[in-house]
């Protein structure tokens, strides 16, 4: 697996901004790892500014209820959800 | 229409009466019109159910009513702007729900942030709820003192439940708000659940029993004020 995509690299910038050098590349390449306590430490409250964040980035806005519905526990599951709703707005095309 | 909010529906499957009895549920802070939504497939087929989101987005799937800061002992100080606004355009939004349902009130069911809201419409417009169910919410000071003194709630039957280790709207909170609204006259069931903010199946069950409760004790109430036109005009 890529680990050092561009869209990666968005998703860590938007999900840990000032902390990012804190991290090792091999914690930011460990899709496992924790987002909350013992892990990469993202509280609910900077989750959603993180995907506020990649709203501004990527130019344009999740949908309310994949976003609430997820499980986002790990790493791989940040990265994965963003991708997906990536690839859904890429099919749905631009939008009026 | 243009709505005032945006929002989801769900069509009573079970109709005794046209128009169906409506019942709108108030999501709280952080939430979204799809929480609520989705814990509700159980309620009583004989509602359409509708549930507006919030005006104010925080992020995909989190919206609030109003801003506000935790106190350690005086619950949440909040953002007055903010509620003012968004009381508007809830107040609005129920009346453009009444006027296309053509019902002459709306039940409300409201949990944290949007039982607070729900608390606030009922007595603000009293005219436009036939009752309330509020599941830790509170009813606000300012909202009170706009109403104290006044029998605006007069027989209207309201649930209550509330968390006994409630950490955002401390129990007393929860209390004081039950015998503010009986005090203006409304009809009130407590109930006080094991738990802390949150809402679950639990409570929800009580909560669609009581609304049950109310359509088999009441099953005019959405129609007789048509019927009343009616006979009038006829």
């Amino acid at each position: 697996m890529n680990t050092n995509t561009p869209l990666r690299q968005s998703i860590l910038q938007a999900l840990l901004a000032d902390r990012l050098p804190s991290f090792s590349s091999a914690q930011l390449s460990d899709d496992r790892i924790c987002l909350g306590a013992g892990g990469l430490e993202v509280g609910s409250m900077a989750l959603l500014q993180a995907f506020v964040n990649l709203e501004t980035i990527l130019g344009f806005t999740f949908d309310d209820g994949p976003v609430a519905n997820a499980k986002l526990t790990t790493l791989g599951d940040f990265i994965g959800l963003v991708e997906r709703e990536v690839a859904a707005h890429r099919n749905r095309g631009p939008q009026p | 229409m243009s709505w005032a909010l945006h929002h989801v529906a769900r069509a009573a499957t079970h109709r005794e009466e046209a128009p169906a009895p409506v019942v709108i549920l108030l999501h709280g802070w952080g939430m979204y019109h799809g929480h609520l939504f989705g814990m509700t497939q159980h309620f009583d087929r004989r509602l359409d159910v509708v549930s507006p989101r919030a005006p104010v987005r925080m992020g995909p799937g989190a919206y609030r009513w109003f801003n506000f800061v935790r106190t350690p002992s005086d619950g949440p100080n909040i953002d007055h702007d903010e509620e003012v606004t968004s009381l508007a355009e809830l107040i609005r939004f129920i009346e453009q729900v009444i006027e296309d349902r053509a019902v002459p009130g709306v039940w409300l069911v409201g949990h944290s942030q949007g039982g607070t809201m729900a608390l606030s419409v009922c007595v603000r417009r009293p005219d436009l709820v036939l009752g309330c169910a509020n599941v830790n919410g509170r009813l606000l000071d300012k909202a009170w003192n706009t109403t104290q003194g006044r029998a605006a709630l007069n027989g209207k039957p309201f649930f209550n439940g509330h968390g006994l280790h409630n950490p955002i709207v401390p129990l007393p909170l929860g209390r004081s708000t039950c015998a503010r609204i009986e005090s203006l006259g409304a009809w009130i069931e407590t109930r006080e659940y094991p738990i802390g903010h949150e809402i679950n199946d639990e409570i929800l069950v009580d909560v669609s029993d009581w609304l049950s409760t109310q359509l088999d004790a009441h099953p005019k109430t959405s129609t007789s004020r048509l019927i009343d036109q009616a006979a009038t005009q006829g």
